[in-house]
């Protein structure tokens, strides 16, 4: 059992006290034992924040990549990167040696430039494409939880840039999607 | 081979599968403070839900700032490799839609602060010409991002292009609804240890029949050493399935002990009485 577990523990014991006002309560003694149902919980947190490309100088078409590890995969010669990049971590905690899925985009994902209009998209708009895990089962994201109840996972992916992109910020969500069976 | 049905009462008085009673020692640990917003607890893992009795599904913020949750109910299929896809309501198959159709639950947006858990209740309204069977959606949770402050990085930079990504993340939870009686007729073939992508793995399959899913522990126990040689938890078998595979790595260490006879055993969660559904012994060295 891990932190995080107890402290959901707790969390549910109260609201189990709650629903339950028939428990026997009339003890004579002084000695009770403190004793509540408590029920197998799972908890997802975002530890390593957005996923972050840094930032990039475009004059030309290119593919940057961010690998789940954190490797920034920056070749092409029209496009130099620069600044602190990241990828978006998360941690899993759970019933110990279980496996869960792991859903990420299977499509593609735009990125929006704050001027962004329908007209303008090839220089407003950037295309992310093919998130990756850094935890994969044989046949696509998977984790398995620990001896201890906790895994994690970090996500990564490509962009696309056409080389017309407006200097900017672009903004854009994407969805992960632990599923326990 | 060996070939094990077990049945699933209707009846059957207990609504949540993982539950155990165990003492609360005095002590609550603090998780350590997350930095980001959204992050969640939820329990059960899974609910199933026999009769018209209901029950409840806690959510707890065990991020650092208040958070705002959807809580929704989604489809979702089991692969033969185990994964679950998503499935468009659009694409939802009778049983799925008659699933979406009877599942009843509260609230559906739930705003916590942080350390603050709440109930969501649900409950199934089967109607009454309801075919016997086992009837599946997927409860999701998911924070709902605040919208973004404006900040000085929001300024065109010199000449760069940067990028903001950020995640909307959840979890899902079955929610099993069984009508009637329903069975599951289950055993395990073709234990073996295989060359996976990253190292060896153990593989077999288990076959299922019948119109009850399964859902329990795989062990692997070799005669004499009381350690079990592996254990895989939660492993479920979806009614969709007549045959799922699994593979699990394997350490070099565990595969030095696979050598002899092993006995590979599928039972049920020990909270819900630990039945076997079903075993085999084996050479899989």
């Amino acid at each position: 059992m891990n932190k995080t577990i107890r402290f959901g523990a707790a969390g549910i014991a109260m609201f189990a006290a709650l629903g339950m006002g028939s428990v026997a309560q009339a003890q004579d003694s002084a000695t009770a034992d403190a004793t509540a149902e408590v029920l197998s919980a799972l908890t997802l947190d975002n530890d390593g924040g957005s996923l972050d490309f840094g930032t990039m100088v475009v004059s030309g078409g290119g593919v940057v990549t961010l690998d789940a590890d954190g490797t920034l995969v920056c070749s092409d010669p029209d496009i130099i990167c620069s600044g602190t990049t990241g990828v978006a971590g998360f941690t899993v905690t759970g019933t110990a040696n279980n496996a869960v899925t792991i859903n990420l985009p299977t499509g593609s994902v735009e990125l929006r430039h704050p001027s962004f209009t329908p007209a303008t998209a090839a220089e407003h708009a950037i295309e992310l494409s093919a998130f990756t895990s850094s935890e994969n089962g044989g046949s696509g994201p998977e984790v398995t939880l620990d001896g201890a109840g906790t895994a994690t996972f970090d996500v990564g992916g490509t962009i696309t840039l056409d080389g017309t992109e407006d200097a900017g910020q672009f903004d854009g969500t994407f969805d992960v999607s632990v599923e326990y069976s | 081979m060996s070939f094990k049905s077990f049945k699933k009462m209707a009846n059957r008085a207990v609504n949540i599968a993982a539950v155990s009673a165990i003492a609360i020692a005095a002590t609550v640990a603090v998780p350590a403070p997350a930095q980001a917003q959204g992050d969640l607890l939820v329990a059960p893992t899974r609910v199933i839900l026999d009769g018209s009795r209901g029950t409840e599904v806690i959510l707890s913020n065990i991020g650092s700032e208040e958070a705002t949750y959807r809580i929704g109910l989604e489809l979702r299929r089991m692969l033969d490799n185990g994964r679950l896809v998503p499935v468009e309501r659009t694409d939802a198959n009778n049983s799925e839609e008659a699933a979406l159709g009877m599942i009843r639950y509260a609230p559906r947006r739930i705003t916590l602060p942080p350390g603050q858990p709440q109930a969501v209740r649900l409950a199934a309204r089967p109607g009454a010409d309801l075919p016997d069977g086992e009837y599946r959606v997927h409860m999701s949770f998911k924070a709902i991002p605040r919208p973004r402050e404006v900040t000085a990085r929001d300024a065109p930079a010199d000449e760069g292009v940067s990028i903001q990504l950020i995640p909307i993340y959840g979890v899902t939870i079955p929610i099993i609804v069984r009508q009637g009686r329903v069975e599951a007729q289950v055993a395990i073939n073709q234990p073996r240890i295989e060359q996976g992508e990253n190292g060896p793995e153990l593989a077999l399959s288990i076959s299922r029949a019948g119109q009850s899913s399964t859902y329990g522990v795989l062990t692997v126990t070799k005669p004499g050493v009381e350690e079990p040689l592996l254990l895989l938890r939660g492993l479920a078998v979806y009614p969709e399935l007549d045959e799922r595979q699994v593979r699990v790595r394997l350490t070099p260490e565990q595969v030095a002990n696979f050598n002899g006879q092993v006995r590979i055993e599928y039972r049920e969660m020990p909270e819900a009485g630990g039945g076997l559904i079903a075993a085999v012994d084996s050479f899989v060295g």
